[in-house]
């Protein structure tokens, strides 16, 4: 396993909280099983960073692909059809989407 | 209506003289009436109310004082909208106020001086008075009449009743906060006896599309699904923009129970239709 791809992910999850926090008040302080997922993907990452022990780091691993699925479920709705605030949402899109990438490779390599 | 007599200049005891003979000479026994005198008039008024079968309020009018003699028994309703944020007290008022008759009276309290003042420009809006406005204790308070709206005429050179609203909308549900203030400003607009339409285009027919409405809430009200409902039952039309549901694969069968499909010239026609107030979100 390598570490790095960790660290990484763990930058773009502290990102992540910010351009969700944004999104969060677009929405109208919705909560959503995606900020749960965030939030714990957060936690486990910062931990499979630290102590570096496989379980954590798979575990880590696998709440940032949910981080991902849960973001795109709960927006569907409105990318569908919200065409001019829908870059509003881009950011955090953006950033959730290179986690699963990350996870198989942290995983993987 | 509350018969009005001003009795300006008079001061007591004349003026409880000429107020007890005109209750007891009233063409309509018990009819409640509304005196403006001078400061000065209104010693003793209370034991001509008590032997004329009335009771009195007195309260400032500008520099001079209104008396307003009301039929013992008849009482002047109340509420207290302290604590209500907006759009709450002025809905509160106008869903009391509709269920009064012309010329009753209702008695509006409230902690905020603001949240008065924006219930005053709704209901004189709607046609009704604000015969006085003063405080009780740490609350504020204005006395309002129910009148029926005095419609224009239609004469050249006066202009038309402003007494429609259209709330145009074109942010959808990817922008809640202008999603609830669409349906919001519509709901007051309707309390304030308004005809109200909403146009959904651009991202706004979003809100459109059945149960699309019904992802967004915020923790400080109803589902938006909920309001919009609330709204086409209090008789508001919602029109979806065609072109723009087209844009976005929405057909007639996948729009929300209320919503009609309308084109650019309607959507022309309501924003050239000068009796329209038209707000954007």
């Amino acid at each position: 396993m390598n570490m790095t791809y960790q660290v990484i992910a763990l930058a773009i999850l502290f990102s992540s909280m910010v351009t969700g926090f944004i999104i969060f008040r677009m929405q109208g302080m919705k909560l959503a099983p995606h900020f749960g997922a965030l939030v714990l993907a957060l936690i486990a990452t910062l931990a499979a960073v630290i102590t570096g022990i496989p379980v954590i780091v798979v575990a880590a691993a696998v709440l940032q692909v949910v981080v991902t699925l849960t973001a795109y479920t709960q927006l569907f709705e409105i990318l569908r059809d919200n065409f001019q605030t829908s870059p509003g949402y881009s950011a955090h899109l953006a950033l959730v989407t290179m986690l699963p990438v990350l996870a198989i490779a942290g995983l993987l390599m | 209506m509350v018969k009005t007599v001003k009795a300006l200049g008079i001061r007591a005891p004349n003026a409880g003289i000429l107020v007890g003979n005109i209750l007891r000479n009233l063409e309509v026994p018990g009819e409640e009436v509304r005196f403006i005198v001078s400061p000065g008039a209104e010693a003793g008024m209370d034991a001509v109310a008590r032997k004329s079968g009335y009771s009195v309020e007195v309260t400032p009018l500008g520099k001079d004082l209104e008396i307003r003699m009301t039929p013992s028994g008849k009482t002047l309703e109340e509420i207290d909208v302290t604590g209500e944020t907006c759009p709450g007290p002025v809905i509160l008022v106008g869903e009391r106020l509709s269920s009064l008759a012309a010329g009753e009276r209702l008695k509006v309290k409230s902690t905020s001086p603001d949240t008065l003042a924006d219930i005053t420009a709704a209901i004189t809006a709607a046609g009704s008075l604000v015969l006085g406005q003063g405080t009780e204790g740490d609350r504020h308070f204005i006395t309002i009449e129910k009148a029926e709206k005095k419609e224009k005429t239609g004469e050249p050179g006066v202009p038309v009743n402003r007494d429609r609203v259209l709330v145009v909308q074109s942010n959808g549900t990817g922008n809640a906060e202008r999603a609830y203030a669409t349906f919001i400003f519509a709901k007051v607009a309707v309390s304030m006896g308004k005809k109200v339409t909403v146009f959904l285009l651009m991202d706004g027919v979003s809100i459109a599309r059945k149960g699309s409405a019904a992802g967004v809430k915020h923790p400080a009200f109803a589902r938006l699904d909920l309001l919009m409902d609330e709204m086409v039952k209090a008789g508001v039309t919602i029109y979806a923009c065609e072109n723009s549901a087209a844009f976005r694969g929405i057909t007639e069968k996948d729009l929300a129970p209320g919503v009609k499909l309308a084109g650019a010239a309607t959507y022309i026609q309501l924003l050239s239709d000068p009796s329209y107030a038209v707000v954007n979100f």
